[in-house]
């Protein structure tokens, strides 16, 4: 192909000078690679999200959560307490039969009233061991975690969440301040960094005290009927080692539970296995995507395809003209071919405009995140460069096929 | 008798029909013979119907025949590929035609340097030709208007200058003042001969007697064949 640059310009000129029409040929182009860059772009937002909180959660670990069977019979009757769920008997009995096991920490959902003088806010209450924060990864912003001494000695100490420390105390410093959980009154010796996982909005305070004070029973008045839990432990997290096979150790600590357990009271989450899942629904997300975004592009080829045909049988005289002059077949179709691939990559262009766009949008009224990155831009980009390829063959061939002597003799 | 290098087209029994639907055909040329030399400058005349246009297509490479030979220079182009055949346009024939046929989303020097292009010449030297072929025809004052904002008679100069960029030993035209009137006619004819004296060999259809007059031989056509 010679004279590339001056096909390119001639396309250029061609494109300029039937602007409305060239847009509209574009259209379905624009449209498509829109929807391609825009779906990559919420895709990769929604696949990094995930992947965050599934890290977040510990790709060594494995949760224990106790639930609320479905059917729950009390020993005795009469009894309105509810036992249920993981015990400290089970949390021995795994630690001792199971190997690499580094580490283990149980939280104890507490449920009390928390206040600040006359002030009351919302909270999660957690009983926490010393060693939770670090198996966590919860990181101070001011003061220091629940240690060993506040546990031996059952000290009343709590630590607050970022959004409980803003709550209560605005931007005074809460540390060496007092707050009051149910009628008891515990001292702030630290406070979380915002943006921790589900610590904003928690208080952690040191379980044995917890169990000393409070009980393990918890009862909570409902609209004047009084309903009660036994639960020892709400949610238990086992770390294992970085040598051990998480998922054949998930398998293991089920099958410990499930003979201590007669009801399903517990369940597992084990964030490994989320993510292989994660993957999974991913590839046929992917799958699904790839065949809307590959039927869109079709639908505008054949759209630009369709504008070129009509283009050439405008152009005939033209292309008689040029012939004449000495254009060969393969002149005539470099030239056409060039003004496809010209008008689909602007439309690719336009359309990166409009992806980028649409995700932004996305972004920011329904607060997804979106990630448009260089390689899915260079993807749309090439394929729209592809789509003018591949159906600016056929209207350039058909330019091609015509005899000089019929073009030239062509009118209008 | 002429030496043969003298020759520049030599058809013999030439013939060109038209398909017209299913196993039908209209015969137009019936076996032509047409002798011309170096420098001749030819009024071809007849009838209307008579293949005029047809002739003149094969004549300028446009178009082959389907039987007969026909030498452009010595060479067989009635037996050239579609490449070859697009390569003797560009380099041996300058065509006039009736209705200029300029492109017009291109000005006069892109016009005009068109033919250049194709043989990949270069721009600064397609344009400084198209200059001077401008020249040759006295329009450089029109070299950045469009085809639309000139007269007649300057399209057809225009596209006189485009046939001429190659200086292409053989110039056809199809009643290049067919579309004129007669005064600016006759400029266009006087540039002919212009050409001709400087050594161009002319093929020229007209329906107008005293324009074929002019020429240095006329060619009558009748029923697809040359009358005497
Ligand atoms: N593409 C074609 N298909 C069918 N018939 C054609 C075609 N081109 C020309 N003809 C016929 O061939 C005959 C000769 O046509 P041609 O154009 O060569 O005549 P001409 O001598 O140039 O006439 P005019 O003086 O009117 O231009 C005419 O009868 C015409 O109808
Ligand atoms: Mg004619």
């Amino acid at each position: 192909m010679r004279n590339m640059f001056t096909l390119l310009v001639m396309a250029l000129a061609n494109v300029g000078h039937h602007k409305m029409r060239s847009l509209l040929t574009m259209l379905g182009i624009v449209f498509g690679v829109g929807a391609v860059v825009s779906m990559l772009a919420i895709s990769a937002g929604a696949r990094s999200e995930a992947l965050t909180q599934i890290e977040n959660m510990g790709l060594h670990n494995v949760i224990v959560r106790s639930v609320k069977p479905p059917l729950v019979q009390n020993k005795n009757k009469g009894d309105w307490v509810m036992h249920y769920g993981l015990t400290f008997s089970d949390r021995d009995h795994i630690e001792s039969l199971l190997p690499s096991i580094q580490d283990m920490v149980m939280t104890r959902t507490v449920r009390k009233k928390i206040w600040r003088g006359a002030r009351r806010i919302d909270a999660d209450i957690f009983a926490v061991e010393p060693g939770y924060a670090h198996t966590i990864g919860l990181d101070m912003n001011a003061g220091r975690f629940i240690c060993d001494v506040d546990m031996e000695q059952r000290n009343a100490t709590c630590v607050l969440g970022y959004d409980v420390a803003r709550d209560f105390f605005a931007y005074a410093n809460p540390i060496g301040e007092d707050i009051r959980i149910g009628s008891e009154f515990f001292r702030v010796v630290g406070v979380l960094r915002s943006g921790q996982k589900d610590g904003n909005k928690s208080i952690y305070i040191p379980e044995r005290t917890a169990a000393s004070v409070f009980g393990i029973k918890s009862i909570v008045r409902e609209s004047g009927s009084f309903s009660g839990t036994y639960q020892e432990i709400s949610e238990l997290i086992i770390q294992f080692d970085d040598r051990a096979d998480v998922l054949s150790m998930s398998r293991a600590v089920d099958h410990l539970l499930d003979k201590r357990h007669d009801k399903s009271d517990y369940e597992m989450t084990v964030p490994l296995e989320l993510l292989q899942q994660r993957g999974r629904t991913q590839a046929i997300f992917t799958i699904i995507m790839a065949s809307i975004a590959g039927i869109s592009l079709l639908v505008g080829g054949i759209g630009i395809m369709n504008i070129m045909l009509a283009t050439v049988l405008e152009r005939t005289k033209e292309i008689g003209i040029r012939r004449a002059l000495g254009a060969t077949r393969s002149d005539i179709i470099s030239q056409f071919l060039v003004e496809t691939v010209v008008l689909s990559s602007l439309g690719g262009l336009l359309g990166l405009a409009v992806g980028v766009g649409g995700a932004k949008l996305v972004t920011h009224f329904a607060e997804w995140q979106t990630i448009v990155s260089p390689s899915a831009m260079i993807i749309s980009f090439g394929i729209s460069f592809l789509v003018g390829l591949v159906f600016g063959v056929y209207p350039a061939l058909r330019a091609a096929r015509m005899k000089p002597v019929d073009a030239l003799r062509h009118t209008g | 008798m002429t030496k043969p290098s003298d020759v520049l087209i030599d058809m013999n029994g030439i013939k060109r029909s038209y398909a017209l639907g299913k196993d039908r055909h209209l015969p137009v040329l019936l076996g032509l013979d047409l002798q011309v030399e170096h420098g001749d400058f030819i009024a071809l005349m007849g009838p209307s119907g008579s293949g005029k246009s047809t002739l003149m297509n094969i004549i300028g490479c446009l178009d082959q025949s389907d039987g007969g030979q026909y030498l452009l220079q010595g060479r067989d182009v009635s037996s050239m590929s579609d490449r070859a055949l697009s390569h003797v346009r560009g380099q041996l024939v300058g065509f006039v035609f009736q209705f200029f046929n300029l492109i017009p989303q291109l000005n006069v020097r892109e016009n005009v340097a068109l033919p250049l292009f194709y043989q990949g010449v270069s721009k600064e030297k397609r344009e400084r030709l198209a200059e001077e072929s401008l020249e040759r025809v006295s329009l450089s004052h029109r070299i950045d208007h469009r085809p639309q904002q000139l007269s007649g008679g300057e399209m057809q100069r225009a596209a006189i200058a485009r046939s001429l960029i190659s200086k292409p030993p053989l110039l056809v035209a199809d009643e290049p003042t067919g579309n004129l009137d007669s005064r600016t006619g006759a400029t266009i004819m006087e540039l002919f001969h212009d050409l001709h004296k400087e050594g161009m060999t002319i093929v020229m259809v007209t329906h107008d007697a005293d324009v074929g007059k002019q020429a240095g031989r006329m060619i009558h056509m009748r029923d697809g064949r040359i009358t005497p």
